[in-house]
């Protein structure tokens, strides 16, 4: 016997801390019967054979009932039934029976080894991966023609940590945030069933921690799930354990406390405020993003209206989408951002030529500028939707004056156009300018009297002037958006804004980090739009904060003159200001 | 019997896999007609989630549809619509 290790370590797959005894879900090695059969018993095997699919069915619906999960969770399991009517499986099982006259178990476990050496043969890992569905479904069938009881989760007790090897969809249908506390598995990662399904429920989640915890656990130990840092605590000392306790509360305020803001402007300690806004990429994102306490759009992006098809949406499918954003975020306003395509991901109708450097090619504004057809067809169904509330149009990839003259005459056409058919009324869609390339950054002096509102795309700003793709991992540790050139960009562009009398805004990951809050309160940015989530915990720190300390601490940076010098200080003075805050949601290290 | 036959590409980001390939059959299943699809000389039945996730066919692959079965032209047509419109993914 080895020492039983007190903690592994796996894919942090869920976040939150669970403290709970484990009910671990072990499988039952099936010994397969397999015996001739005479032809006069042929009929008898296929009718077994159909009963115990039509049983395994049955069973299956009752679990349908019963489930919490929705979305894609529901569809995954819904795919269940596919997999059970599907008359490659079954017929293939019938015919097993008929021609090789053997019995129901065996012709099912047949065919179901040549499914699964079908699926080994596939290199795409999600698709090889299917094949455990196919085989959960098939062990079930077989199990209710055995006479067995399938294992599954209705038998375990409330508020216990599942741990198993992996967790079919039926299996996992029956979890619901009563049953089961946290869950740990073998297998799995991040974009795995069991990862979504604990996402969805909010429940603390641990996946691929690898082979053998099933074994080294036993029912009713105590365990720690850390699904913020992907960790098991097996059989812990109560040191760690009230350590871990004191964190689940902590965590547990925390969000509560979080979730009372969202509903509160931002207003800091002495009088400064700031408006918090959502990214989304789907309508569907606007009522969560609304309960996060978001007070608008920042930032829609349309790319997807264009991606994955043969042909270019026409004005009315533009204007449907459009609308449907409009309307959902309504009494507030929608950012809607121009087409910024590059790269692969274009439909055929635009013909693009390829290019070798996609980030420093023709997308963006620039398309926009070469293609007039495409982006008048846009702008028009922008400028129609804002019948329906209130949308303001972003445009991407700005570095000449020029593409913003451009952009303006090309809607004061169509606002003529459409006012003149009586679609709008006299009232201008206002037109911003993201500023996300160091040219544009450079001239904001000149860009802001011409535009409505800016927006600072801190993603592409940071690559373009650092120089660094932060997915390659070789040059990923320069991606920082505390360097002292990204700093004295933002501040450029704050104070051109400032001058020009127009609402700067930010938009990139780092609005919506609560670590570099201050600095952006003190650089004057008015606008954060962020991650959803993200919105209550901002809302807390900033009305907690003054504009005060904030230019303190700015004032401290700008003298500092690297990247590493300047985190670090930063980072030591928000953790002092918001301890709960810094530990509570941030990793720690 | 009619016999119908057509190509496109698969469009969507994630390829036939199981959400889509669950569409396709839900679609196939709505007409008499056999559907079949074909990639590089394999042949899956439309209407077995199985035959499709097997076929693994990727983002840009070319497959062909047949359809045969007096509904023949509405199920190419049906088929073909969802494939190409991407199975209703948004990326």
């Amino acid at each position: 016997m080895t020492q039983k290790p007190s903690g592994r370590r796996g894919v942090a797959a869920s976040p939150g801390i669970s403290i709970a005894t484990a009910y671990v879900l072990r499988r039952e090695r099936l010994v397969i019967p397999e015996y001739r059969i005479e032809p006069a018993q042929i009929e008898d095997e296929v009718g077994r054979l159909e009963g115990a699919f039509e049983e395994v069915r049955a069973r299956l619906e009752e679990i349908r009932e019963g489930m919490e999960g929705t979305g894609l969770v529901g569809d995954i399991f819904n795919a269940q039934f596919l997999f059970l009517e599907d008359p490659t499986l079954r017929e293939q099982a019938l015919v097993n029976i008929r021609e090789s006259r053997i019995n129901a178990e065996w012709a099912l476990q047949r065919e179901l080894r040549r499914l699964e050496a079908l699926f080994e043969s596939i290199a795409d890992p999600y698709i090889r991966g299917r094949g455990s569905d196919v085989g959960f479904i098939v062990r079930r069938v077989l199990q209710a023609l055995m006479g067995r009881e399938p294992e599954g989760l209705a038998n375990a007790p409330p508020g216990v940590i599942v741990v198993a090897e992996d967790l079919s969809p039926a299996e996992l249908a029956q979890v619901t945030r009563s049953r089961v506390a946290g869950l740990v598995t073998e297998t799995g990662s991040r974009t795995s069933h069991v990862t979504i399904m604990a996402r969805s429920l909010e429940i603390p989640a641990v996946v691929g921690v690898g082979v053998g915890l099933v074994r080294e656990i036993a029912d009713g130990e105590l365990l720690i799930v850390d699904g913020h840092r992907g960790r098991v605590l097996i059989d812990p000392d109560p040191e760690s354990v009230a350590e871990h306790r004191k964190q689940l509360v902590d965590l547990q305020a925390l969000s509560r406390q979080l979730l009372r803001y969202a509903d509160l402007p931002v207003e800091t300690r002495d009088g400064v405020s700031m408006r918090m806004l959502a990214n989304i990429e789907l309508s569907e994102e606007i009522p969560d993003a609304l309960r996060y306490g978001a007070e608008g759009i920042g930032l829609y992006r349309t790319e997807f209206l264009f991606m994955n098809r043969h042909d270019l949406p026409d004005e009315e499918e533009q204007l449907a989408a459009y609308r449907q954003i409009v309307e959902a975020v309504a009494p507030h306003e929608a950012v809607i951002r121009t087409l910024d395509l590059g790269g692969e991901k274009v439909p055929t109708g635009l013909e693009l030529s390829e290019e070798p450097n996609p980030a420093l090619g023709l997308r963006g504004v620039r398309m926009s500028v070469a293609r007039p057809e495409i982006f008048r067809v846009q702008l028009r169904a922008l400028v129609r939707s804002s019948r329906y509330g209130k949308v303001k149009i972003l445009l991407p990839m700005v570095s000449v004056l020029s593409e913003l003259e451009v952009a303006r005459a090309e809607l004061e056409r169509v606002h003529s156009e459409l006012a003149a058919q009586g679609e709008i009324g006299e009232a201008r869609v206002p037109l911003g300018v993201m500023i996300e390339t160091p040219a544009a950054a450079m001239i904001a002096d000149l860009i802001a009297p011409h535009a409505d509102f800016l927006s600072i795309g801190t993603n592409d700003l940071l690559q373009y002037t650092l120089a660094v793709d932060r997915t390659n991992a070789q040059v990923a540790y320069l991606y920082e958006p505390m360097h002292p050139a990204h700093i004295r960009l933002v501040q450029r562009i704050c104070q051109a804004a400032r001058r020009s009398g127009v609402v700067v805004g930010m938009c990139g990951e780092m609005a919506g980090d609560p670590l570099h809050s201050w600095i952006l309160l003190a650089l004057g940015i008015g606008e954060l739009s962020m991650a959803p989530f993200a919105i209550p915990l901002l809302k807390k720190i900033l009305r907690d904060s003054t504009l005060a300390e904030a230019r303190d601490l700015l004032s401290a940076i700008l003298h500092m003159g690297s990247a590493v010098e300047i985190r670090e200080h930063v980072e030591r003075t928000m953790r002092a200001r918001f301890p709960v805050e810094f530990e509570g949601i941030l990793p720690t290290g | 019997m009619k016999r119908v036959e057509i190509e496109c590409d698969i469009s969507n980001e994630l390829g036939l896999h199981l959400r889509a390939a669950a569409a396709l059959v839900k679609v196939a299943e709505e007409f008499k007609s056999d559907v079949t699809l074909y990639r590089d000389g394999m042949s899956a039945n439309g209407k077995s989630i199985i035959a499709l996730v097997t076929l693994a066919a990727a983002k840009g692959t070319r497959i062909r549809i047949i359809a045969e079965g007096p509904d023949a032209q509405e199920a190419v047509s049906a088929v073909e619509a969802l494939v190409t419109n991407g199975f209703g993914e948004s990326p």
